[in-house]
């Protein structure tokens, strides 16, 4: 990277932040979006070996506090943020109110990713392919909307990090639809999003840079277990990845079929406005075209776990580069 | 006794851009401000003024020692910035302060015309044709768009940006108008079609309640384009002042009109997610259908603004309006 050292406070939110407001009868992985430590540890580690200071900020009310007392010179956002579908914009907004520059999208980019039903809805005005869909807040709507043709694949609409995806989250009919979406109703407060259920091959796409930028890798995710025409990427799997599933980079897939994902992805960082970096997951129809599922713009970062970080180390990519790359293009900013 | 922050900005002395009268428009947060906090006070809550300027610590502080039920939120910029608006929402979320006014997303949303519009097409709802006019690199492509063109700053309110100039009858004009006005306001422009027909603005409270339409009855001399420009909305006494009144409640509206304004209004309001109140305009094209111009989920609400004075001819004087958009706050209070 080389540079001149600067501090750089890391903005997260730890799920132990969180147990003791979390509801402690609700789902198990009410969490699931919330750093662990190791994730912290793993990028403080990381901005060291690129030469600058790690400072740990915390998320929310602390890091306002932390910042207020002592500025750094830039943010590395990792934060959720808590408690309402604008969260993930709570850490850049205070940074745009202080003047700080920080890493990844800015706050209207990450709210508005975080809800699937609008961000496919933005990116089909920008011509951007991606599943038909309805949303629904009770099952009353349910009833009365004009559903997509099964098998239908039922989600929570505001929530990332696979909460609420299972392997009843594909329905063949109309009844473990209804299951489905009563219980996601049920658990979680907000909307359910109905799409159609695409059965091809599912990847999971790296970009980075602003201005120019680049398809950095990219990912196919396929079971170890059963066909693609009826995988899920469900919590549960990707808890279990190790055993569940196979991680193909480059995917298995013919060149001009590479390109048109590449294609998608692109155009849709640049029509979400996503800045330094995002993870884009497309999955391919029985046509063969690619379609857009959803937007990252604040991917799970986890050494180990964390998709993107799985992603690098099949291209080859290390860790700390991949965390210096994200700090270097934010730094133009400084 | 309820205790209820008023937020207004309070930016006199900060504006950094746009031409030396775009100053009009921020004298308006303080007393905005007061007559929310007026209402609230007779209708039995206590409130208390709280400016917001240029300095977030000072605001903690004075938010955290207030320590107040609620946050009713009329700020409309920070430093002047009125791209800031949503910010300042993220603030009281992250100090779990419950506000009054609508959330970061849809403030941020509306912020962003070009965001917006992409939302209401992605929706299926009517919106004018529009390109985004890059302030990087001058140019739009504006293939498959119709003259007459409207030109408009990408992120501002309040009807900065807009004279009669805005209206251009050609490409060349317009191309070169969305140059002029994107190095003023420093940012992106809209060169949009511009709708021919008459124009509507829709309020909408509380969970949903649709208030009738009100119009702008366009009376301008011969040559001037009909729209409600900088002017018409801050200079008192102006050509465009005068020439813009605004009909409350709309008249002559056909019922299936009605209906169409009606339903459009609450599905833009639905699509992005709004809450407490907003206003929605809306203009009809040249076949008389109406379309989505902007979504303001945080109009001016003082007394003789267009929303408080629609909901007052609809059967809610301004006390029981401000009251009860702090009652929405006080229920989502309640149900943490």
């Amino acid at each position: 990277m080389g540079g001149t050292a600067i501090r750089i406070g890391i903005a997260y939110d730890l799920k132990t932040d969180y147990q003791g407001i979390a509801p402690s009868t609700g789902p198990d992985d009410l969490l699931e979006e919330y750093d662990s430590p190791e994730t912290v540890e793993a990028i403080a580690d990381a901005l060291g070996e690129c030469g600058h200071i790690p400072v740990r900020l915390g998320g929310g009310r602390a890091f306002l506090e932390r910042m207020l007392a002592e500025p750094v010179d830039l943010v590395f956002n990792t934060a959720e943020g808590w408690g309402t579908r604008s969260r993930e914009a709570q850490v850049p907004a205070l940074c745009e109110l202080l003047h700080i520059p920080y890493t990844h999208s800015g706050s209207l980019t990450l709210a508005i990713s975080l809800d699937k039903a609008m961000t496919k809805r933005i990116a089909s005005a920008n011509g951007i392919r991606t599943p038909e869909f309805v949303c629904v807040e009770d099952l009353e709507e349910l009833d009365a909307v004009a559903l997509p043709t099964f098998p239908l694949m039922v989600k929570l609409a505001g929530e990332g990090s696979s909460m609420g995806i299972g392997s009843r989250s594909r329905c063949a009919n109309i009844r473990e639809l209804q299951e489905a979406a009563a219980e996601l109703l049920r658990q979680y407060s907000g909307a359910v999003i109905i799409e159609r259920f695409l059965p091809g091959v599912e990847v999971t796409v790296l970009v980075m840079g602003n201005g120019a930028a680049r398809v950095v890798g990219m990912m196919e995710i396929a079971p170890r277990l059963g066909s693609i025409r009826e995988f899920v990427y469900s919590l549960e799997v990707k808890r279990n990845y190790r055993s569940r599933v196979e991680y193909h980079a480059p995917p298995r897939l013919s060149g001009p079929a590479i390109a048109a994902i590449a294609e998608t992805a692109l155009e849709t960082y640049c029509a979400m406005a996503c800045r330094d970096i995002a993870r884009v997951d497309i999955r391919i129809d029985a046509d063969g075209t690619a379609s857009l599922i959803e937007v990252n713009p604040l991917p799970g970062l986890h050494p180990e776990d964390g998709d993107v970080p799985i992603m690098c180390r099949h291209l080859g990519i290390p860790y700390a580069r991949l965390i210096g790359e994200i700090v270097a293009h934010a730094e133009a900013r400084l | 006794m309820k205790r209820v922050a008023v937020l207004y900005n309070d930016d006199g002395d900060l504006l950094t851009k746009g031409a030396s009268d775009d100053r009009l428009a921020w004298d308006g947060g303080p007393a905005v401000g007061r007559e929310v906090a007026g209402a609230l006070e007779r209708r039995g809550f206590r409130a208390y003024e709280v400016p917001c300027g240029s300095e977030i610590k000072s605001l903690v502080d004075r938010l955290e020692r207030l320590n107040p039920d609620i946050v009713f939120n009329v700020c409309e910029s920070f430093e002047g910035e009125s791209r800031l608006e949503a910010e300042v929402a993220s603030l009281l979320e992250v100090l779990r302060i419950p506000f009054a006014g609508n959330d970061p997303l849809a403030l941020g949303i509306a912020h962003d015309k070009a965001r917006c519009k992409e939302l209401l097409k992605g929706c299926g709802l009517p919106v004018a044709e529009w390109r985004v006019f890059s302030a990087g690199t001058l140019t739009a492509d504006l293939a498959g768009l119709a003259p007459p063109f409207i030109v408009k700053p990408r992120c501002e309110d309040g009807s900065h940006g807009l004279t009669a100039r805005s209206v251009c009858n050609s490409t060349d004009e317009a191309l070169a108008m969305a140059a002029e006005t994107s190095a003023i306001w420093r940012q992106d422009c809209l060169i949009e079609e511009f709708l021919p027909g008459r124009e509507f603005n829709v309020g909408v409270l509380f969970k949903n309640l649709v208030l009738p339409p009100s119009e702008i009855a366009y009376e301008l001399p011969a040559g001037l384009p009909n729209l409600v420009t900088f002017e018409a909305k801050w200079v008192r006494g102006s050509v465009y002042d005068r020439g813009t009144p605004v009909r409350i409640p709309a008249e002559n509206v056909a019922e299936r009109l009605a209906e169409q304004l009606r339903s459009l209004a609450l599905a833009a309001w639905r699509a992005l997610g709004c809450r407490d109140y907003a206003r929605i305009d809306l203009r009809l094209d040249a076949a008389g259908d109406p379309r989505i111009l902007e979504v303001n989920p945080n109009p001016d609400i003082s007394p003789d603004a267009g929303l408080a004075r629609a909901a007052e001819k609809a059967g809610i004087p301004y006390d029981e309006l401000i009251a009860g958009i702090a009652d929405c706050a006080f229920a989502r209070a309640g149900g943490r």
